[in-house]
C-alpha cells in the first residue's frame, strides 16, 4: 500500500512531516545494523520507495540489491515489493523493455501468491509504463486486467483505478467519460495534484481552455519540484494549449521549463513531446538554427525509444508466454470463481473490442491528419508557385500595356504632329510669298497671305498644346497609385466632385440644365483610398455622363431631361458607387474596348482616350476593387465602382 | 482632279487648301472634305459626284477608313476611284488589310505633301 501512496503521492508532504534525508539516513543505519535478511529486504524496499520520483538510479540500485537478497532466501513477500519498486523505477528512467521484464515477473509472482491487490497495484503500474510509450493498446489490455483483479472494498485501490482509467479517456480523447472517473478519484487520490492535470486536460478537450489552464496552473503551482515526471506533463499540456491559442512566447517558456529546468534526465516520450514543439514553434518563427537543434533532440529520444520498443517488443513476447502459463495454473487453482471469471473475461473482451475500435479509429484519424497535413503543404507549395506566376502575369500585361500605350502614343502624337510640321512647312512658302507680293508692291495680296500665316501660327500653336496635353495625361496615367492611402468620405468626396465637375461644364456650355440627383448610403464606413486618384476617376465618369447627355441635347428632342444619378451604398463587404446618366448610352461593340488606353468615342482633339483606362487602373490595380459599365443604348449608361473597405 | 479627302480631323480642310493652293487656284484640283466616313458615303452617293480620288484617314470614331474603303470598292465599282489610305499607325497589320480591301496607295502621318504631290502628278500621266 506504501508503494502505491508514494506512486500517487506528493512527497512533499511527507518530506515536511519528516523531512525525506532524515528518513534515509535512518533506514540507512537501521540497514546497516540489521541481522536478519528478511528486514535487510524490507530496508532495501523502503530504500527504494524514497527515491522513486527524484531520483530513479537509486531506486534501481536498492531495488536490485533488495531482489538479490530476497531470491536468495526465498523470501517472496519481500521479492514481490522490490521488483515493483525495480520495475518503476526503470519504467522512469525509460528503460522500458527491462521495466516490462520485472513488471512481467512481478505480475508472475503475485499470482502465485493469489495477492489480488498487488496484482491490481502492478497492472496499473503497467499501464503507466506503456501508456508513456504511447502504446494505448496495452495500456487498455493492462487496465483491463486490473479491473478483473479489483475486488473488495479497498477504497484506496478502486480510487487507484479511477484514477488511471480517467487518464486513459483523456489519452483516447473521451473527456465526459475521464471527467466521471477523474472527479470520483480526486477526493480520495492522495495525488489529487496530478487529477488536476487529468482534468484540465480533459477540460481542454471539451473546448473549454480557461477551465483547463487554471487546473494546469494548479497541478504546476501545487506539485513538489522533485516531483519530475509529473511536472513534466503539466508543462507539456500547458505548453501544448498555448501553442493551440497562437501563444508562442509562454508556449516556448513551458517547454523550455522541460529541456532546461533540469527535468531532462527521465522520462524521454515526455521530453520528446516538448522538443517537438518548440523544433515545430520555432520552424514557423523561421528560426531555422533553434528549429534544428529541437528537432535533432527529438529524433535522438525517438531513435532511442524506438530501438527500446523493438528489443521491448520481443521480450515481450517471451513474458507474455510465461505470464499465460502461470496463469493458466492460477485458473486451475481457481475452479470455483471459474464462473465470474467467464463473466469478467467476456466483459474484458468487449472492453478490448471496443478498445480496439477506438485504437484503431485514434490510428485513422491520425493517418487522416497526416494526409491531410500533406495535402495541406501541397496546397501551400501550389499557391506559392500561382502566386509567382501572377507575378508575372501582372508584369508581363504592364509591358503589354506599356506596348499599347506606345502604340497609342504614336497616333496620338502622330496627329498633332502632322498639322505643327505641315502648317509651318506652309508657313515658310506663304512667307517667301509674302515678301515676293511686297517686292512687287501687291499689298493687298500680301495683307490676306499674312493673315493666312496667322491662321497657321494658331493652328501651329493649338495643335502643340494638343500633344503636350496627350504627354500629361500620359504620365498621369503612369505615376497612378503613388499617392498615400488615406481614410476618406467617400459620400462628401463624391459629391464634391459632381458639383464640381458640373459647374465646370455649366461655364462652358450655358443654357445646359442636368436634374442633378444623390442617393448617398447613410452609414458607409470610410474607406482607405488615394483621395486624388479616386477623385480623378469619379471627375471622368462624372464628365463623361455630361458628355454623352450634352451629345444627346444637340441632336435635339425637346422632350429630353439630362438626369445624372449617383448612388452609394454598402453591397457586402464593398462600398458600391453607382454613376449613372441618360445619355447617349454605349454601343455594344463598343463597351469592350472603353477602358482600353486612348480609346475615345470623342471627336479627335476632345480626348485623350485615357480617362477611363486610368480609372480603371486606379479602381482594379491602385484599390483592390472594381469597375463595370451597364448600358442601353440611346437610353442610359452606368459605371459601377466597387472599393474594399480596407483594401 | 477631283479629290474627296476623309479626315474626322477638321484641321486637315485648311492644311490641304494651304498646301494645294497653286494648283486649287490653277483649276488643276478640286477638293472637296469629308469628316467621316458615313459623311463621305452620302456626299458620294446623294451628289453622284464621280471622285478621281479619295484621301482617308483610317482611324475615325465611327465608320473607319477601312470599312470605307470596302463600301467604295464594293458599291463603286465602275470606273474605280482610286483609294490612298492615310492612317498614323504605320503598322503591317493596318497596312496588309488596306491593300487586301483593294486600297491603292498607303500613306502615313505626318504627310509628307512633296511625296503626294508626286503620287497625284503620277496619277494624272497615267
Amino acid at each position: 500500500m506504501k508503494k502505491w501512496i508514494l506512486f500517487c503521492s506528493l512527497l512533499l508532504c511527507t518530506a515536511i512531516l519528516f523531512g525525506q534525508h532524515d528518513r534515509i539516513d535512518r533506514l540507512k543505519q537501521a540497514l546497516a545494523a540489521a541481522t536478519d535478511e528478511v528486514s535487510k529486504v524490507n530496508y532495501l524496499d523502503s530504500l527504494g520507495d524514497e527515491y522513486v520520483f527524484n531520483d530513479p538510479d537509486s531506486t534501481v540500485k536498492y531495488s536490485m540489491q533488495g531482489l538479490e537478497l530476497a531470491r536468495k532466501i526465498n523470501d517472496e513477500n519481500g521479492e514481490v515489493q522490490v521488483l515493483w519498486n525495480l520495475a518503476f523505477g526503470l519504467s522512469n528512467l525509460g528503460n522500458y523493455t527491462d521495466a516490462l521484464e520485472y513488471y512481467y515477473q512481478d505480475i508472475a509472482l503475485a499470482g502465485k501468491l493469489h495477492d489480488s491487490s498487488r496484482l491490481v497495484w502492478a497492472y496499473l503500474a503497467l499501464s503507466d509504463c506503456y501508456r508513456n510509450q504511447s502504446d494505448f493498446s496495452n495500456e487498455f489490455k493492462s487496465i483491463g486486467e486490473a479491473r478483473r483483479w479489483l475486488r473488495g472494498n479497498d477504497p484506496d485501490l478502486h480510487t487507484l483505478y479511477d484514477r488511471v482509467i480517467s487518464i486513459y479517456f483523456v489519452e483516447i480523447n473521451h473527456p465526459d467519460s475521464a471527467l466521471i472517473y477523474a472527479y470520483r478519484a480526486m477526493p480520495l487520490s492522495t495525488d489529487w495534484i496530478y487529477m488536476n492535470y487529468v482534468l484540465g486536460s480533459a477540460y481542454e478537450q471539451l473546448g473549454k481552455d480557461s477551465t483547463s489552464l487554471s487546473f494546469f496552473r494548479k497541478a504546476i503551482t501545487l506539485s513538489d519540484t522533485a516531483d519530475h515526471k509529473n511536472l513534466i506533463d503539466y508543462y507539456n499540456a500547458i505548453s501544448l494549449l498555448f501553442w493551440r491559442q497562437s501563444r508562442m512566447d509562454s508556449a516556448i517558456y513551458y517547454a523550455k521549463m522541460i529541456l532546461g529546468g533540469g527535468l531532462n534526465r527521465y522520462y524521454p516520450i515526455g521530453v520528446m513531446r516538448a522538443s517537438g514543439l518548440l523544433a515545430q514553434i520555432y520552424e514557423t518563427q523561421k528560426k531555422t538554427d533553434s528549429a534544428f537543434k529541437y528537432l535533432k533532440l527529438t529524433n535522438t529520444l525517438k531513435d532511442s525509444l524506438f530501438s527500446q520498443q523493438k528489443t521491448r517488443a520481443a521480450q515481450s513476447f517471451a513474458f507474455n508466454q510465461q505470464f499465460r502459463e502461470q496463469e493458466l495454473i492460477r485458473q486451475k487453482e481457481q475452479d470455483a470463481s471459474r464462473l465470474r471469471w467467464y463473466g469478467a473475461l467476456a466483459s474484458a473482451g468487449i472492453i478490448l473490442f471496443v478498445s480496439g475500435l477506438l485504437y484503431r479509429n485514434n490510428r485513422q484519424q491520425k493517418k487522416a491528419f497526416k494526409k491531410l497535413e500533406k495535402a495541406q503543404r501541397q496546397t501551400e507549395r501550389t499557391l506559392a508557385e500561382l502566386k509567382k506566376a501572377q507575378q508575372q502575369l501582372i508584369h508581363s500585361e504592364k509591358m503589354a500595356s506599356l506596348g499599347e500605350l506606345t502604340a497609342g502614343i504614336a497616333h496620338e502624337i502622330q496627329n498633332p504632329l502632322n498639322f505643327v510640321n505641315n502648317f509651318s512647312e506652309v508657313n515658310q512658302e506663304l512667307i517667301d510669298e509674302l515678301q515676293e507680293e511686297l517686292r512687287c508692291g501687291r499689298l493687298q495680296t500680301a495683307i490676306g497671305i499674312s493673315d493666312d500665316i496667322r491662321i497657321n501660327e494658331q493652328k501651329i500653336s493649338q495643335h502643340g498644346k494638343r500633344a503636350d496635353g496627350i504627354i500629361k495625361g500620359m504620365l498621369q496615367h503612369s505615376r497612378s497609385g503613388t499617392g498615400q492611402k488615406e481614410p476618406a468620405d467617400i459620400n462628401a468626396l463624391a459629391d464634391e466632385y459632381l458639383r464640381l465637375c458640373y459647374h465646370g461644364l455649366r461655364a462652358r456650355e450655358k443654357g445646359f440644365n442636368v436634374i442633378l440627383e444623390t442617393e448617398l448610403g447613410g452609414t458607409l464606413p470610410y474607406a482607405t483610398i488615394v483621395v486624388q486618384d479616386i477623385g480623378r476617376v469619379l471627375l471622368n465618369l462624372f464628365n463623361n455622363a455630361l458628355y454623352s447627355m450634352l451629345q444627346k441635347v444637340r441632336k435635339g428632342g425637346a422632350d429630353y431631361k439630362p438626369v445624372l444619378k449617383l448612388t452609394t451604398a454598402m453591397a457586402g463587404d464593398w462600398i458600391e458607387i453607382r454613376v449613372r446618366d441618360n445619355g447617349s448610352g454605349i454601343p455594344i461593340h463598343v463597351l469592350e474596348k472603353i477602358f482600353n488606353p486612348f480609346f475615345t468615342t470623342k471627336p479627335a482633339g476632345e480626348g485623350t482616350g485615357l480617362g477611363l483606362s486610368l480609372s480603371y487602373d486606379i479602381i482594379t490595380k491602385g484599390h483592390g476593387g472594381t469597375i463595370e459599365a451597364v448600358t442601353g443604348e440611346g437610353v442610359f449608361a452606368e459605371f459601377i465602382i466597387r472599393l474594399p473597405v480596407q483594401p | 482632279m477631283r479629290i474627296l479627302v476623309v479626315d474626322d480631323e477638321i484641321d486637315v480642310q485648311t492644311l490641304f487648301e494651304q498646301r494645294f493652293r497653286k494648283e486649287i487656284r490653277s483649276g488643276e484640283m478640286h477638293f472637296t472634305f469629308a469628316l467621316s466616313g458615313e459623311d463621305a458615303l452620302t456626299f458620294l452617293n446623294q451628289l453622284q459626284q464621280e471622285a478621281v480620288l479619295i484621301l482617308s484617314d483610317i482611324n475615325m470614331p465611327g465608320m473607319s477608313g477601312l470599312e470605307l474603303l470596302q463600301r467604295i470598292k464594293e458599291k463603286h465599282a465602275s470606273p474605280p476611284p482610286v483609294v490612298m489610305m492615310i492612317t498614323a499607325y504605320g503598322d503591317d497589320e493596318n497596312y496588309n488589310q488596306a491593300m487586301k480591301l483593294g486600297a491603292d496607295d498607303f500613306l502615313s502621318k505626318p504627310v509628307d505633301f512633296a511625296q503626294l504631290k508626286d503620287k497625284l502628278k503620277n496619277l494624272t500621266n497615267d
